[in-house]
Parts: C-alpha cells; structure tokens; sequence
C-alpha cells in the first residue's frame, strides 16, 4: 500500500466509524479542495452514495464560481444538499469583514450552521479540516466534542492512540469528525491528481494570481503563482515558503491580535 | 446636530497625570474650572480589567453577571455575541432612540454600533503611528458622526493611553498622549448637550495596585512599566444621577436619555 492509498484508507475507516455511530450526521462542503476531496471520500466509502445530507454554509459573499461549482457537482453527483444561510443576519445588514471585524464570521457561518443542526437534529458532522493548516487545527482530535454551546475545549480531549477513537460523545455533546486530519496540502493535491477529482478553477492560476485556501471574496486575497495545473501546483506546493492560508484575512488578523495582546500582557 | 448624550470613554486615563499636568492639558483645565462639570474619583468595586469594566459600564451588570472576563478565553477571541447580555445601545435602540457606539474596548478590535469603522491596530494599538491614527480617526469619525445626525446617545472611545502607560509609564510620552487626548476631547465637548467622561479604571506604576492586573513581564518578555489602578476618572455634565460605580454610567445614561 503506497502513501495514499494508507491515507485514503485510514480516511474511509474513520468515516464508515462515524456513520455507524451516527445515522444523523451530514458533510460539511465548503466547495474547496479538502472538502471536495472529503466528499469523494465519503462516496467511495459508501460506494458511489452519500447516505446522509451534505451542508454548504453560505455567507452570501463567496466568489461566483464557488456558487457555480457547488450547484453543478450537487447535480452531478446526486447529493442531498443542504444549503444553510443566516437570512436574517443579513438582512440586519451584516455583511462580511466590516463592522465588527471578528463577529462576522459567527453570525455568517457558525450562527448558520448552529441554525441547520438545530433544524435537522444533527448530532455529528464531518469536517475536512488537515492538521498542517493552522497551528490550532494540528491540536484536534479525529472524533471532537464541541459542548452545547459549540464550543471546543482543546485542552480537555479524548486521547485517540493506536487508532481508538472515543466516536461517542457526553449526551448534550455535538461531534465533529476530521477524516482528513492526517493529511498535508501536497496530499490533498497528490490524490486529486490520482483521482481526478473534481476542482474549482478559482485554484489555478490566472494572470499570475491563484487561490490556494477559498473563503469570503471580501476576506480572501490570491496569492502570486503560474500554477495553472494541478501538476504545476503540486511543484509550487513543494518549494513555496508561503502559508497556506496566507490569503485569509481572518486568521491574520486573529493571530495579530494575539500578538499584541500577548506583548501587553494579556495572555 | 449632536447628541442628546455624550459618552466619551477614556481607556486608563488617571488623575494623578491630569492633575500635574493641568497647565498643559486646557481642556481639562476647563472642565475642572467649570461650574457646569463635576469631577470626581471612582473607585471601582470590581477588577480593574479592561474588558469586563467596560461590559460593565455599558451593560450596568457586575462582572459575574455579565460574565465577560477576558479578551481571549481558550484561544478565542471574544466578540459581542459570546457575551450574554444587553448593552445600553442594544436596549435603547429597540426602544426606537437613535443611538451610535463608536470604538468601544470591551472586545478587541473594539466594537462599534450602527457605525463602520476600523481600529487602527487592530484596536490593540502599539506604536507611534498607531496611537496617533488612532486619536486623529476616532475624533475624526466621531465629529462626522456627530455633524450628521441627531442622536440620543453617542458613545466614544479611546485605547491608546492603556497601551501607552503599560509601555511608558513614568516616561514623557504619556504627558504628551495626555495631551493629545485633552485636544481631542476638547474638539468633541460642544456637540453634547449632557456628558459624561470616564475611563474603566486608572494608572499606577507596577507593583503600586491593590490587585496586580498583568504579569510584570508579558509571555513574549517585554517589561511592563505600568498596571491599573482601581481609581478611574469621572467628570459629568447635566446627568442628575449619582455615579458611584461603573454600572452607574448605565444607569445614569438610561435615565437621562
């Protein structure tokens, strides 16, 4: 078994786990690479059928292409979609990245997404977040209590060593699964090759900009690059000193604010 | 146009620099040789911190029940919705007052209501440039704000002096952001038609509070020169209401407006 096959089967593993302990779980879809890649995931472990609901959360500002991919792949590969927006939010008028800079993401995405799973019961969800994508991210668990108020506590979790996972949760408990935890952007991008699988084009590059992370257009900025294939950006992967998530603006500005309030003392 | 109800929140500001340095601080000056202003000292009964004193304020509930304690909790920072109670300009405006909040510090970046605007730092700021964009765009968006409409209630804030005497204190550098400070004050004074001036808490040299609010040295090894002390400012225009405490601020708003 070579490197992605062991990924790929570990990942296939950890999902049929979380289907077997939840018949009301769903699959988080971002419309970006790791989720997609996730999603295909999910069909090959079920066989080509997704047997629960995927959920995309909408802020209502992601690029034009994303909605158009999104829309288009749901078809083709006949899923259930769920499609969660804080309407009311918005019509309050708040809008991504202004105002109060951090809160926009709670009221558009966790408010929303706290919204559906309070509307469809469900008690797990399965997330494509990776280990190597933020320094607080490489401290999650594959199988994540969050508490009834959604919260993480990351200093109080289950062990999960030679692959035991504690897949059940207290009974307020909300789970949040991470099949693809183990794995790097090059992986990701290594299995998309090996696969084929489906890719916003918004990740090649384009009069010498791409995105490497997708998020809010107002909160997203493109990085410099000529990869516009998937090979090319797999050789740029390689050598680049650049973060991957570089281009989000909220987890600049999180980690710069960290910086100053710890240089003042308050943490 | 102004603002039924001026509330100007002054992070840190201390007597013991405005009182020795009066003859440069002219609005200050004023207000204390004014018959229209009351000044007084106070003393908090709470945690001289930041983010729950301003909660406090604003809120007119105690720390415990408001229950916002810290700016970061579990590597998270806090936002106005992870705090679990109404704030002064949440209550009036659903009573139909016209009501705006501008730069305030009880979260950071510092939060702002029915108004859009970006702190400069992050609301965190800590260099030159820094606090004084700060002072110049906070006066600036607060007189446009004030020019435009008419409002019930009007709240303004300024962080620079925390961060400033944290980094300097003793040093000339906080005399002259005092300075600054009291001609910003100065140019906001004419659009209130009652006021209220207050800081969350004062300033002291480190090791001179009663409760030690941050560690001497900070996780990234700066000295810090300056800590809070539990003796705010509070200076008043036409608010009937005795202020004793920080949730007095709230309540004295509440019936005035």
């Amino acid at each position: 078994m070579n490197h992605l096959e062991k990924l790929e089967n570990q990942s296939i593993y950890i999902i049929r786990e979380a289907y077997k302990q939840f018949k009301d779980i769903a699959l988080l879809w971002s419309i970006g690479k790791d989720s997609t890649t996730l999603l295909w995931l999910c069909r090959k472990a079920f066989y080509g059928k997704i047997p629960f609901p995927v959920i995309h959360i909408d802020t209502g500002f992601k690029f034009p292409e994303m909605y158009k991919f999104r829309d288009e792949w749901a078809k083709k590969l006949g899923l259930n979609l769920i499609v969660g927006k804080n309407q009311k939010a918005l019509d309050k008028g708040i809008t991504c990245c202004m105002d109060d800079q951090m809160t926009c993401c709670k009221y558009l995405k966790t408010e929303a997404l706290k919204q559906i799973i309070e509307k469809h019961k469900f008690k797990a969800l399965i997330v494509g977040i990776r280990r190597d994508e933020h320094g607080v991210r490489a401290k999650e668990r594959y199988f994540s209590p969050r508490d009834e108020e959604f919260k993480w506590n990351y200093k109080d979790q289950p062990p999960e060593l030679w692959d035991q996972f504690k897949s059940k949760g207290k009974e307020d408990d909300h789970l949040r699964i991470h099949p693809l935890l183990h794995w790097t952007e090059l992986d990701i991008w290594r299995y998309i090759r090996k696969e084929n699988i489906p890719t916003n084009k918004l990740y090649f590059a384009k009069n010498g900009k791409r995105y490497r992370s997708l998020g809010c257009t107002r909160a997203t900025v493109a990085v410099n690059s000529k990869a516009d294939t998937v090979d090319k950006v797999i050789k740029e992967i390689k050598t680049t000193k650049t973060a991957e998530r570089s281009g989000r603006a909220q987890d600049k500005e999180k980690a710069y604010i960290m910086q100053k309030l710890r240089s003042l003392g308050y943490m | 146009m102004g603002s039924k109800i001026l509330v100007i929140g002054i992070d840190a500001a201390t007597w013991s620099v405005i009182d020795k340095n009066l003859d440069r601080l002219k609005t200050f000056k004023m207000l204390k040789d004014s018959d229209d202003f009351n000044r007084k000292t106070l003393t908090l009964d709470q945690k001289p911190y930041s983010a729950p004193c301003w909660a406090s304020m604003f809120t007119g509930k105690t720390e415990e029940e408001h229950g916002h304690h810290e700016f970061v909790i579990n590597n998270e920072i806090q936002t106005r919705k992870d705090i679990k109670a109404d704030f002064i300009w949440d209550i009036l405006d659903r009573e139909g007052k016209k009501v705006k909040a501008l730069n305030v510090p009880f979260i950071v970046p510092p939060y702002n209501f029915n108004i859009e605007f970006k702190a400069p730092g992050m609301g965190v700021p800590t260099t030159r440039d820094e606090w004084d964009a700060e002072i110049e765009k906070v006066t600036k968006k607060s007189i446009e704000t004030l020019e435009k409409k008419e409002l019930d209630l009007f709240i303004t804030c300024y962080v620079s002096l925390d961060k400033i005497q944290h980094m300097h204190w003793g040093g000339s550098i906080v005399d002259e952001y005092y300075e600054k400070i009291d001609e910003a004050i100065g140019k906001l004074l004419r659009f209130g038609e009652k006021i209220i001036i207050a800081s969350d808490h004062g300033f002291c040299a480190f090791g001179d509070a009663k409760v030690q609010t941050l560690p001497k040295v900070t996780s990234n090894g700066s000295k810090l020169r300056g800590d809070h002390h539990e003796d705010a400012i509070l200076i008043t225009k036409g608010i009937k209401k005795e202020i004793n405490n920080l949730r007095d601020v709230f309540k004295a708003v509440k019936e005035e407006v």
